[in-house]
């Protein structure tokens, strides 16, 4: 009994690594994890009990990550909300030695470069919880009450495109979310399908 | 530099039908025609060639977990339209855990250009501006800037090459004809498709499915396909977290192909959950064998022969048979005459009805049978005509030019319009009584193409007409209806009694989605037709002078304006119907059928609507009867009321899973989560206390 237990336990832990968690539903507590940031800091979501957490998957190599990036579309974005004491963590969850797996010196110096306003880069290279979230896209969004709810995941915007220039004519939705949230309204748009440049998991 | 390339292409490949490749990193694009010259006004079929560097790829019209469909931005001279990217089917793109839908190596994406009908002869130059998104582990944005020139004039003989080229090309294209039936049924984790063969024995090796939109189905997902007794069953896992899908629209690659064009590997299918068409299967546990369009339309044509007995169309067949026997008298050609045109006005407004119905599920809306009577508008039109129509009948006032329009016409000896306009009365107030064959054919009809769709209708008016055509072609079958005589007038005041009691039902049904005040407005529009009618009745007559007369119908005419303005002074929008008076019986959700499906106890659900008249008689006769309700207490039945009146989207959504449009449904859940029991449309107590003993 004890022997069969173990092998099911074995065989779920190795198909956690390899697949998908399933999609999470919105509305549904988000689950915890805790990483560590590029300055080797440790932070768990649950730390930020009482605050709202915006969950950002980034690549800097990705041009969809580039368009939100090079005009400094997603900075003001990050500035704006982060300012209003809500907490913004980047993740990257690409591999090491695959594209957008950066060294904690080369974060810190592309952040220095972008002007990025985030509360934290969280590094991932293993991909446990880009899985856990089942993050498909970068960037790939996901917003969370101050109660630990998840109100959104999907798309940054409604446009999807790697033009910046469509970013004026989009929706963002992350902003609405946060702003209908925040005024105690349903989030209109709670759960759209990501775009972007496919997250560089380990093999 | 680049007019200069651009021209030098030109000069080059000058009617080649092929301009110049344009390279941006690892794709190459071009664009081809399949004509070597432009007819005028005759649409032609031009080719974005993508030819991508080894491990790249651009992705399909649903890239899946990640990526971006690749876009044309055309700019044609005047006149000249472009149609939408005709996608070829797509090949998996697995970059676990993700998986993409996408082309490598070489594809061809097929626009249709129209030319302006009016063309001078010289050339024509096509610009299109392109962006794709390559990736291979990495994504790079890639544009190019393309453009084919042509001459205009006829076509030369054209290029076996490039002939090949597109004939290729278009075997690539989703086939939407297949001979292979579908059913889908959604569980909470999958999607299980029910597939069979045109001839036993057929077999299925290979399986793609590549969803047409996202969340449906889990991208990486592999299908599972299992053989059957039948055919196949598949199995695909859902999104997870996402609403269950009320359709699946995608493509089918498979091995042998699907498609009845054995030469196309693809085939593009709407598999609509769990309802009953030539592309599916039966209901849910229901061993549904295939249906051809014939055994449909048979199904069809014997329903519209039971709507003649279904309770709501007792006036207009009695209104019509009074027209009978008055012609009886007549020539037998005329009475001939007169049932086809009648039986033409009952095709028509079933063309028109299926029209509309089609045209709406385009859109988009959710609306089941019965939609005219579930619009207040509508509504109060026909009960003020029945109410008109009835004071007529009484002999309060005689029709001669008669404001009465159909009705009344109807009822004239001569009147071929009124034979057509009373076929088409008969069939608007048929439609909200659907008998146990219209739910089938409904369901199958509204799930199909536009032209079988029609084909079922027609079978289903011609059914209906059938008994008019009958008498009418036969005289002999007349001479047995009553002689005429001054029964007949009799006859005509008890009919008014009839239309008044459809007046009644109208405004029942008027009041469940309106108010009190819309039905007092309405009221009101009641008696100002009836001073109207009076006033025509009774000075309106050949024994008065004309100036009298004239005067007698302006004030009718106004009354009557007054009468239909009052009615409609405040049609409100439908409120939510009240909750069920009787507190046994709990109001649907969608949101505990699987409590009620897996919970233990037997669950009885009562699909109902306050404008389908079979749902009552159904309810006083049986369901609410002392007896069923001691049966349903007994075995601790949960009993749920799914009221419709409203025409609300989530019980629409629960009816099209077992394949119907229109109410009633009656379904038992045994609680332990096997297939539902549905009762038939017409209950009896026999049918439900058996079905109850059955659950044991």
């Amino acid at each position: 009994m004890k022997k069969h237990l173990m092998i099911a336990l074995a065989a779920v832990t190795m198909a956690a690594g390899t697949t998908l968690a399933q999609k999470l539903a919105v509305n549904e507590p988000a689950p915890d994890f805790t990483l560590t940031d590029t300055k080797g800091g440790s932070h768990s979501l649950s730390d930020f009990r009482g605050k709202y957490v915006v969950l950002e998957w980034i690549n800097h190599g990705c041009p969809f990550v580039v368009k939100h990036y090079s005009e400094g579309h997603m900075q003001a974005l990050q500035k704006e909300y982060t300012e209003k004491g809500v907490v913004w963590l980047a993740i990257c969850s690409s591999a090491e030695g695959k594209q957008g797996y950066m060294s904690n010196e080369e974060w810190e110096k592309t952040n220095a470069e972008n002007g990025t306003a985030v509360t934290a880069v969280l590094v991932d290279a293993e991909g446990t919880v880009g899985k856990l979230y089942s993050a498909r896209t970068t960037p790939h969004m996901y917003v969370i009450s101050p109660d630990g709810t998840l109100i959104y995941q999907g798309a940054i915007d409604s446009i999807k495109s790697t033009d910046a220039g469509d970013i004026p004519k989009a929706e963002n939705y992350v902003a609405a979310a946060l702003t209908q949230h925040m005024a105690g309204e349903a989030v209109a748009n709670a759960d759209t399908p990501p775009y972007g440049c496919s997250v560089k998991y380990k093999d | 530099m680049k007019p200069f390339t651009t021209w030098l292409a030109t000069v080059l490949l000058t009617y080649a039908t092929l301009a110049a490749p344009v390279r941006d990193k690892h794709v190459e694009a071009s664009l081809l025609s399949e004509v070597s010259a432009i007819q005028p006004g005759q649409p032609f079929m031009v080719a974005l060639r993508l030819s991508h560097d080894e491990h790249w790829h651009t992705y399909w019209i649903n890239d899946g977990d990640s990526g971006l469909p690749t876009t044309i931005s055309w700019q044609l001279p005047e006149g000249f339209t472009a149609g939408p990217i005709q996608w070829p089917h797509p090949q998996r793109l697995p970059m676990p855990p993700l998986m993409s839908f996408g082309y490598e190596g070489e594809a061809l994406l097929l626009v249709e250009i129209t030319p302006p009908a009016e063309l001078p002869a010289g050339e024509v130059t096509l610009n299109a501006r392109v962006s794709w998104l390559m990736c291979k582990e990495i994504c790079i944005p890639g544009k190019a800037n393309l453009s084919l020139t042509l001459p205009v004039g006829t076509a030369a003989s054209s290029d076996p090459a490039i002939t090949a080229t597109f004939a290729a090309a278009r075997r690539s294209l989703p086939a939407t004809e297949t001979d292979w039936t579908f059913s889908l049924r959604v569980e909470p984790a999958d999607l299980v498709i029910a597939a069979r063969p045109p001839a036993p024995g057929a077999a299925l090796t290979r399986l793609e499915i590549f969803p047409l939109e996202k969340n449906i189905l889990a991208n990486s997902a592999e299908p599972r396909i299992e053989a059957t007794s039948g055919g196949y069953t598949i199995r695909i896992a859902r999104e997870s977290g996402t609403e269950a899908p009320s359709a699946l629209r995608a493509v089918l690659v498979a091995e042998p192909t699907l498609a009845r064009d054995t030469t196309r590997p693809a085939i593009e299918v709407e598999i609509g959950a769990a309802s009953i068409s030539a592309t599916e299967t039966g209901p849910p546990g229901a061993a549904a064998p295939t249906r051809s369009l014939l055994v449909i339309s048979l199904f069809a044509f014997a329903g519209g022969l039971i709507l003649n007995l279904m309770p709501c169309v007792f006036p207009v067949i009695s209104l019509k048979i009074l027209g009978f026997v008055k012609q009886a008298g007549d020539h037998p050609r005329a009475v001939w005459h007169h049932g086809l045109l009648f039986a033409s006005g009952v095709v028509v407004s079933f063309w028109i009805l299926a029209g509309l119905l089609l045209a709406l599920r385009a859109g988009g809306a959710n609306i089941g049978w019965g939609f005219q009577l579930q619009s207040p508008g509508v509504l109060i039109a026909l009960s003020l005509l029945f109410f008109t129509l009835a004071l007529n009948l009484f002999g309060i006032f005689e029709v001669g030019m008669s404001l009465t329009s159909a009705g009344g016409a109807a009822n004239s000896d001569t009147g071929w319009i009124g034979s057509v306009l009373s076929g088409a009365l008969a069939t608007v107030i048929a439609t909200p009584c659907t008998a146990p064959f219209m739910g089938v054919a409904l369901g199958y009809a509204l799930t199909q193409p536009p032209v079988v769709a029609m084909t079922v209708f027609t079978a289903l008016a011609l059914g209906m007409a059938f008994p008019y055509l009958v008498l009418s072609r036969y005289p002999a079958l007349l001479k047995k209806l009553p002689r005429p005589g001054p029964w007949m007038e009799t006859m005509k005041q008890a009919m008014g009694f009839l239309l008044l009691a459809t007046v009644l039902w109208l405004l029942w049904v008027l009041a469940a989605l309106t108010g009190a005040i819309t039905l007092m407005n309405v009221l009101a529009g009641f008696l100002l037709i009836g001073i109207s009618a009076w006033v025509l009745g009774k000075w309106d007559t050949l024994v008065r002078e004309t100036s009298v007369r004239w005067r007698a119908r302006l004030i009718g005419v106004v009354l009557l304006g007054a009468a239909v303005g009052v009615s409609y002074a405040q049609v409100e929008a439908a409120g939510p119907s009240e909750a069920s008076a009787n507190s046994a019986w709990l109001r649907f959700s969608p949101e505990n059928m699987e409590e009620w499906k897996t919970g233990g106890k037997p669950v009885f659900i009562d699909f109902t609507a306050k404008w389908c008249l079979t749902c009552q008689v159904n309810k006083l006769t049986v369901l609410r009867t002392d007896e069923v309700m001691a049966a349903f207490r007994e075995r601790g039945v949960i009993l749920v009321e799914a009221d419709w009146t409203d025409e609300n989207e989530e019980i629409a959504r629960e009816l099209a899973r077992f394949g119907r449009q229109s109410v009633p449904l009656y379904v038992l859940y045994d609680g332990r989560n096997a297939e539902p029991v549905m009762l038939p449309e017409i209950l009896t107590r026999k049918i439900v206390l058996d079905a109850l003993r059955n659950l044991d």
